[in-house]
């Protein structure tokens, strides 16, 4: 990963600006859910209502500035994280080409030029895939479980707690159902790369099939391969189908607890209906986080993977 | 009918506007080896694949074992290319190329190539897979394979493009021995820089400006 520290560190100002910009935009979105409490808690308090007319139009005046600045807030930060990601993909990129550049020759004309460019065009399009979808995306995904779950527990320790508890299990759950997937994804990663190989070397040695009439042993092992090809393909979608249809359904428990205790409690008066309104707003921030974190870390390990191979080639003056 | 085994009459043939080939004519009588010289990028490789009927003459006329069409004239010659040259399936699929051969007639054409023995040797013999661009087999073993192959298809016509040329020089010996087994009684060109390959009955040509002079 001392490729990307590098990056980080050659683009501190615009990095630092885009995760401050991230985390003010999850603040003002538990502003915004303080503001619904205290206007939902407001409006359930009939009497305070009728008598406090001006308060409540206080109260609307004082959250209503929250939904520009929010909206603004949201804009800046994606243009900025999408520069940032771009900048970080170009510098790379171009690191890539100062390596071919600076390779001597005689280690060039050994290469195999086909596989060289793959790895290339694959590691830069996973590690810029990764920058574009999912380096401030996680990272605001974080934020926002963490923030989230400390505000949680400052409203109503105990309802936090419930109300996350249950998401553990169906987060270990998500994690071993993710290696049975990645297990099928890879083998049918590895068929096609078959295919793949088959076609380049189709191409290289049409010259022999033609002059060796070989175009039916071409057609057989072709045929066996895409066949090969298209089991695992099948295996892993009716894999993933009924693994995932399971976890959506399981994923349903958290938020039938919440409804259950964090209703219960509504109605024996521990709770306001404000905090329980959001705890149900942002219960998802939490839970869905913790059941999304199997693929976030399979995503990750995918990307420090690229990265690795990648920093293997890039010394540190060519970053 | 003619009476040549190879009649290559005032072929020109251009790579993308340059030309390569310049009204280049070729006869060779049944039976006649020639072995063809030039720096790279001379043409040579690509007068082969003309004589192979992979590629079309822009002009001129072609003649192989009497027959006139590209599709014709490839079931009439063999070919030994350099490199590896081998498809990523067994030794078998590589020399019979998916045709049906006795297996009387695979290993003669294994022992005439010097396979035989070290198929003999290999748990899977003839169904070992040669790998992916054969990295399951030595460069010299490749080019055995291929000999092999050309001596399965039984053409009247070998071409050869600098088969030993990637191989260390007691590799390259031993394979030009199979290579001998294989072109006797048959007519060759054989394309190579390295004119010690063309030993015996060769006549030497060489290549210059798309034309072949005598050697």
């Amino acid at each position: 990963m001392g490729v990307i520290k590098r990056l980080i560190r050659q683009h501190r100002i615009s990095y630092y600006t885009a995760v401050v910009l991230t985390f003010s935009s999850i603040f003002l979105n538990l502003v915004w859910n303080q503001f619904l409490m205290e206007l939902l808690d407001r409006f359930a308090d009939a009497a305070l209502l009728s008598a406090e007319n001006d308060s409540l139009a206080e109260v609307f005046l004082r959250g209503i500035w929250i939904v520009p600045l929010h909206a603004f807030n949201e804009y800046v930060s994606v243009c900025m994280a999408s520069w940032v990601c771009e900048i970080f993909a170009h510098d790379l990129r171009m690191g890539y080409v100062k390596y071919y550049l600076r390779t001597d020759i005689r280690k060039i004309s050994r290469m195999n030029v086909g596989e060289e460019q793959s790895a290339m065009q694959n590691e830069l399009k996973d590690i810029s895939d990764y920058f574009q979808q999912n380096l401030f995306s996680f990272l605001k995904q974080f934020a926002t479980f963490a923030v989230t779950a400390l505000f949680l527990l400052c409203q109503n320790a105990k309802l936090a707690l419930l109300s996350t508890l249950p998401a553990i299990p169906l987060m270990v759950y998500c994690y071993f159902t993710g290696k049975v997937i990645k297990g099928c994804t890879e083998q049918c990663q590895k068929d096609k790369k078959q295919i793949n190989g088959m076609t380049n070397i189709l191409l290289e040695l049409f010259p022999v099939i033609q002059v060796y009439d070989a175009y039916g042993l071409i057609r057989h092992a072709m045929d066996k391969r895409i066949g090969e090809w298209e089991i695992a393909n099948i295996r892993k979608e009716r894999t993933t189908a009924r693994l995932m249809s399971l976890s959506g359904l399981l994923s349903f428990l958290p938020l039938l607890l919440l409804l259950g205790i964090g209703g219960t409690m509504t109605i024996n008066g521990e709770i306001s209906i404000g905090t329980f309104y959001i705890f149900i707003n942002l219960s998802g921030h939490i839970s869905g986080f913790l059941q999304n974190m199997p693929n976030i870390y399979a995503g990750f390990r995918r990307f420090e993977a690229s990265v690795t191979s990648l920093g293997e080639k890039l010394a540190p003056e060519r970053v | 009918m003619c009476r040549y085994a190879i009649n290559l009459n005032n072929i020109s043939y251009a790579y993308e506007g340059v030309k390569v080939l310049r009204g280049l004519s070729l006869r060779l009588s049944p039976g006649e080896h020639v072995g063809i010289l030039g720096d790279s990028g001379c043409g040579k490789s690509t007068l082969l694949k003309i004589a192979a009927g992979l590629y079309e003459p822009d002009s001129g006329e072609i003649t192989v074992a009497g027959e006139r069409l590209p599709e014709r004239i490839r079931k009439q010659v063999a070919m030994v290319m350099q490199g590896n040259c081998l498809f990523p399936l067994s030794i078998r699929d590589n020399i019979c190329c998916g045709h049906e051969i006795s297996e009387k007639k695979l290993w003669a054409a294994c022992e005439s190539a010097s396979l035989a023995r070290w198929i003999e040797n290999l748990p899977e013999g003839l169904d070992t897979s040669v790998g992916e661009r054969g990295c399951q087999v030595s460069g010299g073993q490749a080019q055995r394979i291929q000999i092999a192959r050309a001596i399965c298809k039984d053409a009247p016509v070998i071409l050869l493009d600098e088969p030993v040329s990637s191989l260390d020089r007691d590799t390259g010996e031993s394979v030009l021995r199979a290579l001998r087994k294989l072109t006797q009684g048959r007519t060759v060109v054989h394309v190579t820089h390295h004119p010690e390959t063309l030993e015996g009955d060769y006549v030497v040509r060489r290549m210059e400006g798309g034309r072949l002079n005598n050697g």
